[in-house]
């Protein structure tokens, strides 16, 4: 019998498989019939997890170490790059580290089974020298640098940390030169071994596979009792923000901005407050998207361009609104933004807006189907949720007109930061 | 593949295919004209009025109303550089009819919209109206300075400037700030007419619909007259006999290095097959010889790649890196042009490198962006080599066919946009 549960949709006729270790490693397979087939191993375990607590015992990462044992883990034994491996099987491989995950996958059109090995045994074991530690922080110590010198990245990072006091958001996913410094093997090793644990690992697959021999191949790697995941430790954050306004400059056109609503988080990642997040996102784009009377208004007058962008994000412990874009108005496209949340808080919205609203985010919702990359990722990602990316679909059509007016009515708009990048020197 | 390709009109091409895989659809119209400095801006300013109004829907807010009641039809406009054409293109995103509400034919509406940004743009008194014009020259100012935001973009842009002076191919498809600022309503108009009464156009499509279903919407909504279909050849770059180098300042934290490489000019489909080898090998993977030894055994950067234009007898390579080493680094990646030259490579680079190359190509119906990049490759260039052939040239590439590519690699720009000094 097979030991995979199918969950299927019928209203956009797509289904997945899914199968969970005795030791909690979780297994996702969404059947596609594409030459191009897509593996990917999520291990819960990101830049937010700098202090955890594990057996009653408080450990301090340097921030960056989930990103740095993301480089590490494509070393193989004989100090290998594992893209070789990948490289002969004709996999296409890759990494990347989030605030809450590190993902690592591939992408093949042959040879499957062998590049699923080769992943699953990256993942199953670490193997770094103290050399090849110290040759990646110059490695990482670049890329740092790269985003460093990207000022779109810095009006983001400046409004997380104007934003919150002590969350880790306000680090940099891949740390910073110093915290990197910082970094030994033994670091490595033991994040390696207190989060790599089954528990907290995933493997989503995409494509038209032999279910029962991914289970086999990952029963092969990952033959281990069960451990629990480490408890993240949030320190207290006030409902203040730390600073109103954070200015820096650099290389722009012109001054890049980035307004900060902090909004009341949710401690867990579950379906409630998902759902919750799914009611703002709407909110949010009744209010700033393209069809909107502020869009259309404020383009049409000039004071923003199509740079203009407006997101809520949301963790375990926290959450904002950013509404990032350029030009030299910020304080006036802030005024503005303010004026529009406390107008809709009074003068809500038609029946027919928000079911066109809800229309178009299902439309686009849909198309997450289309590509397989993103499918996988999305699914790895929840697969030790409560909630799957179905759920997420089925949320628009089940989040009501009340939820989305108590979305509005929880914005504080007083309680907002500006991050601003001024035009500094010129070339 | 399930591929039809048809001449609604002459100088049009139509190329569709036929895919139950995807819940959206891609439709594409692609005109193309020549690169050139004089006139790039217009086209870059006319791409972004079109889809922001039309006629019908001449505020932007009806627009986009009728756009999200259409499923959020995704309706977008931009300008592309492909060699030495330019490419305005307009598209369509569109969700499958199959996913609709009530049967709606969301493609036909869709396609709609489309002709109607083609081909009954929001004028006033014979003119793009001055407000929107005034608005859009503004954006596309700033769309066009913000490339300084953008680093290693900006170095590459540099290079090519640099490295192809008074070629269009170091023409940037945006367009420059004077040019645009100089431009209003009336001058958009000669544009909009070179557009819609001569350049060569390309639709595509890739989706669930039929090709009956798809050529009735293209001939209902998207009614072009018969044009020459001709295209402009690329300039081939002629070599110099020596190495420039540029190093300009801004303020940044690491330096970025593009060195500019020349080599024999790939003008039919079996040489291409061979670039595509080369540069699989030399730079264009994390397999690579620059990956695997600029990055990982020098540790000198995060990212070294090359990046070859089939259209153009150049390679480009670009690396960010801490300032102070690029002379080391421009060493570095010498040495694998040179290794390149004497065949240091094991036949199972060669053999890796093919099936890395088959997979991005077998890899094609992956997305309807790819399906639609390969339909446009086989309409638009009169030797495109099909899937099928592609594979084959790729798979004969030889160990003595990479080398003799390899020997006619020379360095002719040492470009670094330099920082943190």
């Amino acid at each position: 019998m097979s030991r995979f549960t199918l969950t299927e949709n019928k209203t956009f006729k797509e289904c997945y498989y899914s199968a969970t270790l005795e030791n909690g490693f979780k297994i996702t397979i969404i059947p596609k019939d594409r030459k191009a087939m897509f593996a990917m191993v999520c291990c819960n375990f990101g830049g937010a997890d700098i202090k955890y607590e594990r057996d009653g015992v408080i450990h301090t990462l340097p921030s960056g170490t989930a990103h740095f044992l993301e480089h590490k883990m494509f070393e193989t034994e004989d100090g290998r790059d594992s893209f070789l491996d990948f490289d002969s099987f004709g996999g296409n491989a890759n990494a990347y580290t989030s605030f809450s995950n590190t993902c690592y996958y591939f992408s093949c059109t042959e040879n499957f089974y062998e590049n699923l090995n080769v992943l699953l045994s990256s993942v199953s074991s670490i193997h770094c020298s103290d050399d090849s530690v110290e040759k990646e922080k110059k490695i990482i110590a670049r890329e740092i640098t790269m985003y460093d010198d990207s000022p779109s990245t810095n009006v983001g990072r400046n409004l997380r940390q104007a934003l919150y006091h002590a969350h880790p958001t306000i680090y940099p996913i891949s740390g910073s030169v110093e915290t990197i410094s910082e970094i030994t093997k033994e670091t490595l090793y033991t994040a390696y071994e207190h989060f790599y644990v089954p528990s907290n690992l995933s493997l989503c697959v995409c494509g038209d596979v032999d279910m029962d021999k991914v289970l086999s191949a990952v029963e092969q790697y990952f033959d281990l009792p069960r451990t629990e995941r480490p408890k993240t430790i949030y320190e207290a954050e006030p409902e203040h923000v730390v600073r109103d306004r954070i200015v820096e400059s650099s290389v722009v056109a012109s001054a890049l901005y980035c307004i900060g609503f902090k909004c009341t988080p949710s401690e867990r990642n579950d379906y409630e407050s998902t759902r919750r997040a799914t009611a703002m996102r709407l909110a949010i784009s009744l209010m700033f998207g393209r069809a909107s009377d502020f869009f259309c208004q404020s383009y049409e007058s000039g004071l923003i361009n199509e740079r203009f962008y407006a997101g809520y994000t949301s963790s375990e412990n926290s959450a904002y609104i950013a509404i990032s874009g350029s030009g030299n108005d910020y304080d006036a496209v802030a005024e503005r933004v303010c004026e529009e949340i406390e107008r809709r808080k009074e003068i809500f919205f038609t029946h027919e807006q928000i079911l066109r609203e809800k229309k178009a985010a299902y439309a686009e919702s849909l198309t997450l189907f289309d590509s397989c990359e993103d499918l996988t990722a999305s699914m790895a990602a929840c697969a030790h949720l409560d909630y799957d990316e179905f759920d997420c679909i089925e949320m628009l059509r089940d989040v009501t007109e009340q939820e989305i007016r108590d979305a509005i009515g929880s914005i504080d708009t007083r309680n907002r930061s500006i991050s601003i990048i001024q035009k500094g020197t010129d070339l | 593949m399930n591929i039809k390709i048809s001449h609604p009109q002459e100088g049009v091409l139509l190329a569709a295919c036929k895919t139950d895989k995807f819940k959206s659809a891609l439709m594409t119209v692609s005109f193309a004209v020549d690169l050139d400095e004089e006139t790039a801006s217009g086209y870059s300013l006319l791409t972004n009025l079109l889809s922001l109004t039309t006629g019908s829907y001449p505020t932007m807010q009806s627009f986009s109303l009728i756009k999200d009641d259409l499923y959020a039809l995704g309706l977008d406009a931009y300008v592309q550089r492909r060699g030495e054409l330019l490419l305005v293109r307009l598209e369509i995103n569109a969700l499958a009819d199959s996913y609709a509400f009530d049967n709606e034919r969301v493609l036909f509406r869709a396609t709609e919209l489309l002709g109607d940004a083609i081909f009954n743009p929001n004028l006033v008194d014979g003119a793009f109206p001055e407000g929107a014009v005034v608005n859009e020259k503004a954006c596309l100012i700033e769309e066009i300075a913000s490339l300084v935001e953008n680093k290693p973009s900006y170095a590459m842009l540099r290079a090519r400037q640099i490295m192809c002076e008074n070629e269009p191919f170091s023409v940037d498809a945006a367009g420059d700030i004077k040019r645009v600022e100089a431009l209003d309503g009336s001058k958009l108009i000669p544009y909009y007419k070179r557009l819609i009464e001569s350049a060569p156009v390309f639709i595509t499509y890739a989706g669930e619909a039929d090709f009956e279903y798809v050529e009735e919407c293209v001939n209902t909504h998207l009614p072009f007259t018969k044009r020459s279909g001709e295209l402009s050849r690329s300039v081939v770059h002629e070599r110099r006999n020596e190495i420039i180098r540029v190093r300009e300042e801004m303020e940044m934290e690491q330096s970025v290095l593009i060195l500019g490489l020349t080599s024999d000019f790939c003008d039919d489909a079996r040489s291409r097959a061979i670039l595509t080898v080369y540069d699989e090998i030399f730079g264009g993977s994390a397999a690579s010889k620059l990956f695997m030894n600029v990055r990982e055994r020098e540790g000198l950067c995060y990212y070294c790649s090359s990046y070859p234009s089939s259209r153009k007898n150049i390679i480009f390579v670009s690396c960010g890196l801490e300032p102070g080493v690029e002379d080391k680094a421009i060493e570095a990646i010498y040495r694998e042009v040179d290794a390149m030259k004497n065949g240091d490579f094991l036949d199972s680079d060669l053999l890796n490198a093919k099936n890395s190359i088959a997979r991005s190509l077998n890899s094609v119906e992956s997305s309807l962006n790819s399906i639609s990049g390969y339909l446009l490759s086989q309409i638009i260039a009169k030797d495109a080599a099909t899937l099928e052939e592609s594979l084959e040239l790729i798979m004969n590439v030889s160990r003595e066919d990479v080398i003799s590519f390899a020997k006619s690699v020379t360095p002719e720009l040492e470009y670094i946009l330099g920082g943190g000094e």
